[in-house]
């Protein structure tokens, strides 16, 4: 990840945009829950926070290379790191969770 | 978190030889300073490091609170930098009666240190840097690769 693309890529990108619309969906899931109590809507917008929070913290590492502020480059990269493999997982999880959704919709009745 | 002990573990590791790195190029920078900061001739560093039990690994154990002063042998272990120490080397004196630092004798007192031992010194902390940058690597090399299994 080259320093010059992501800071392109981070000032068009409002911080909470992904969480947000991603909210929206989660409303719809809401009325579902299983035997244990926590609804799956919650799981997801749990996940989505913690994905969020990291993605937060990497940018926050970024501005401070950035603006020359770091102390710590390999804190600073480690930041970055985490945030790109927890968004990975997290899309991951969606394409899955998609994919079983559009079999679902394929089925012949 | 868990997934990103790893990583602490490995970057604390750049921490501390990125440390040893800076006190090794001010040892070399300062191979030849007769005036430190206690007036005397400048004394070579030492870095002394430390193992560090990451802290959301050291409370794996559930009934930790009883026996919280016990290690748990499943924490991870970073490594942090303990002190730093000055070398006890006697200085090298050198006759030269017109410099500043000379004492009553004509001698200046030199820093006993060896831009060769410090070189090498260098050398190995530049490796174990790039070593613990490779243990980052292939933690995020074996989580991508984990990842991989979803997409199957």
């Amino acid at each position: 990840m080259k320093l010059a693309d992501v800071s392109s890529s981070f000032s068009g990108l409002n911080k909470n945009s992904l969480l947000n619309s991603l909210n929206v969906n989660s409303e719809v899931l809401k009325q579902e829950s299983n035997a244990n109590g926590e609804s799956f809507a919650q799981v997801l917008k749990d996940s989505i926070n913690e994905v969020n929070q990291t993605q937060v913290n990497a940018y926050d590492a970024m501005n401070d290379i950035a603006t020359g502020k770091v102390e710590n480059l390999q804190e600073a990269i480690q930041k970055i790191e985490e945030a790109e493999l927890s968004l990975k997982l997290g899309l991951e999880v969606k394409n899955k969770a998609l994919g079983s959704y559009k079999q679902i919709m394929a089925m012949q009745i | 978190m868990g997934f990103f002990d790893g990583y602490n573990v490995a970057t604390s590791g750049m921490s501390a030889q990125r440390t040893r790195i800076n006190i090794v190029s001010s040892n070399i920078a300062n191979a030849q300073t007769t005036h430190g900061a206690d007036g005397g001739p400048y004394k070579k560093q030492n870095v002394v490091f430390e193992e560090v039990l990451l802290e959301n690994t050291k409370k794996d154990n559930k009934n930790s609170s009883e026996q919280s002063d016990q290690i748990n042998p499943l924490s991870l272990r970073g490594v942090n930098v303990k002190d730093i120490i000055e070398a006890k080397d006697a200085p090298i004196l050198k006759y030269e009666p017109e410099h500043p630092d000379a004492n009553k004798d004509g001698y200046v007192a030199y820093p006993n240190i060896n831009p060769v031992i410090e070189m090498v010194d260098l050398i190995e902390a530049m490796r174990s840097y790039e070593a613990n940058v490779s243990a980052f690597k292939t933690q995020k090399e074996m989580d991508t690769k984990t990842l991989d299994i979803i997409k199957m």
